[in-house]
């Protein structure tokens, strides 16, 4: 009681008869200061305003909290099957396969030690050298009963002699691929490399048009969250934007009127974001037996994972924030009395 | 004209206008000072614009020309902050009452204490005892609602003088009251004037501001014509 200085000391000359005789002067007049929240206990207050914010209105915490699982399911679900989809693109193009078809007239030593070099390259991951003989034999072998016409080519064997080479996986991205092939071509015992080039390339660019097909949607779909979840909490503060009213008339400051109905943003934000990343995982969990369990998919397909903590961590700060800022924008318009 | 408040002034209008849009002059060129533990009824008839002065001295509404000063405080320029501020030392009883609907009557007077900081057990004992000096001791859980217009009122009552307020505006806050009750709000209000408290009413009822015998400002069409120090002499 500083802001309008100190009132004059009138005394109560008479009581008031009736209602209200004796109290009020008696109130008014002592001098004592009213015990302060001070410290932790703000803290909780505004805690136990928040929860109050969410408990007023049930029916419409509840499609509150509804709108922020259902957004961060979808939001969650389709990071998944980016991660997954984007994950299986990338194994697909991960196993590369080079054949290194070797000069007829190359020396035995050179080629000896060229298979060697490739034996000991980190970035190999097999190498075979397979001789003309070898490759011939191959051949009949694949001809089957057809072979017939390769008779007496083993006095002019037309097929040339090869190293057959397997990358390491996690080597086989775009430089590392091309500096790798680049370096097998210049090889003095090289005649020609054969590798899936096109195959490479096309994964290669799958991938990255899926990354940035996912990246740009995922942009959108949270911009379509954030505007959704606002409106619907923009929706339960304009129910209450009367009672707003009455706390600014009676003097609550912007911050006591707005820290409660940003912490029950908050707090609906957690339990929807946790809501739906849960049912996600149920989701996930149902989906993931189904393959495992299907003939077709349960071979073909590699086991599929689930998001990663701190996925699932970012995706509940988003349901947070989401919802503090949504309460945060929906206020301001209420907040003019 | 530039403002001069005295350090006596509780409220000091200087040429004050108001207009509404598009073009609705509700007050034309208030000039009037209000001293500290000053009783002043605001007289005159409906529309006549007492309900508008009573929202300029608690910035609910600006002041589209002048100055008015609260407390030595323009609040033509003032801040949010500051008009948070000002308004906890300032007793609104609102002729539509602006109860908390969500919340009941107890927590509804303590509401004021509540913006304020006090503690829980205080400002529910504090409220209670209020309740029970305007006769609402029966009522504390009830929601406003379900409660009658004059017993709303008097609970908006309540919360206006529970924070002690410096200032207290009442706008017709006895409209909903029977004769007995009338006079039971204005002994309570009376009494909060005797504690210091500066009491301004805005009312239509001139028997009652007869009765009373204080200052009384008189508007018509938004103008002050006259400012009776004492009625009765």
């Amino acid at each position: 009681m500083d802001d309008l200085g100190d009132p004059p000391k009138i005394n109560v000359r008479e009581p008031s008869p009736g209602i209200g005789s004796g109290f009020l002067g008696e109130y008014w007049q002592s001098q004592r200061s009213l015990p302060r929240i001070q410290g932790p206990e703000v803290g909780i207050y505004y805690l136990q305003q928040g929860v109050r914010t969410i408990t007023a209105l049930p029916g419409s915490s509840i499609i509150s909290v509804l709108t922020i699982a259902v957004s961060l399911f979808l939001l969650a679900g389709f990071l998944l099957i980016l991660q997954n989809v984007g994950g299986l693109l990338t194994e697909a193009g991960s196993t590369l396969f080079v054949t290194a078809y070797i000069q007829d007239e190359a020396k035995p030593t050179d080629v000896s030690a060229f298979v060697r070099k490739l034996e000991n390259s980190e970035k190999v991951h097999s190498a075979i050298f397979v001789s003309k003989e070898k490759a011939l034999e191959l051949f009949r072998e694949d001809m089957g009963t057809r072979s017939g016409f390769l008779e007496g080519l083993e006095e002019r064997n037309p097929l040339p002699a090869s190293v057959d080479i397997t990358l390491k996986p996690d080597d086989v991205s775009g430089s590392s691929v091309e500096s790798l092939l680049e370096g097998l071509r210049a090889h003095s015992v090289v005649e020609e490399l054969v590798y899936g080039s096109e195959w490479v390339e096309r994964m290669e660019g799958i991938v990255k048009v899926f990354r940035a097909f996912g990246l740009i949607s995922l942009l959108v779909a949270l911009g379509i969250i954030m505007f959704l979840i606002s409106n619907t909490i923009k929706l339960v503060i304009y129910a209450r934007r009367d009672e707003i009213g009455i706390m600014q008339l009676v003097g609550a400051s912007d911050s006591f009127v707005r820290i409660p109905f940003i912490i029950g943003g908050l707090l609906q934000g957690l339990v929807g974001s946790l809501f739906g990343i849960i049912l996600l995982r149920i989701g996930f969990w149902l989906v993931n037996l189904e393959v495992r369990n299907s003939t077709v998919f349960g071979v073909a397909l590699p086991e599929l994972a689930f998001l990663s903590f701190w996925t699932v961590f970012a995706l509940t700060v988003i349901g947070l924030l989401v919802g503090a800022f949504g309460s945060f924008f929906a206020l301001r318009k209420f907040m003019n009395v | 004209m530039s403002a001069q408040p005295n350090s006596r002034d509780m409220i000091s209008l200087y040429h004050v206008d108001k207009v509404y849009p598009p073009n609705q002059m509700a007050l034309r060129d208030i000039d009037v000072t209000i001293n500290r533990g000053e009783f002043v009824f605001v007289a005159g008839a409906s529309g006549a614009g007492k309900s508008t002065l009573l929202k300029l001295l608690f910035a609910e509404e600006r002041a589209s020309r002048g100055q008015v000063l609260v407390g030595g405080r323009n609040l033509v320029t003032i801040s949010r902050p500051q008009k948070a501020a000002l308004r906890r030392n300032v007793g609104v009883i609102f002729q539509d009452y602006k109860l908390l609907e969500t919340r009941s009557v107890l927590e509804n007077v303590a509401f004021a204490l509540e913006v304020i900081g006090v503690k829980k057990r205080e400002r529910f004992q504090l409220a209670f005892k209020m309740l029970s000096a305007i006769g609402l001791k029966e009522r504390i859980h009830a929601l406003p609602p379900t409660l009658s217009g004059g017993e709303q009122q008097r609970v908006s009552i309540a919360r206006a003088l529970i924070n002690r307020p410096q200032l207290i505006l009442a706008d017709e806050p006895t409209g909903n009251l029977d004769p007995d009750m009338t006079i039971a709000v204005f002994n309570l209000l009376l009494e909060a004037n005797r504690c210091g408290a500066t009491v301004i009413v805005a009312s239509h009822n001139l028997t009652l501001i007869e009765e009373i015998n204080k200052r009384t400002l008189v508007l018509d069409k938004g103008r002050l014509i006259g400012d009776f120090e004492r009625p009765k002499g």
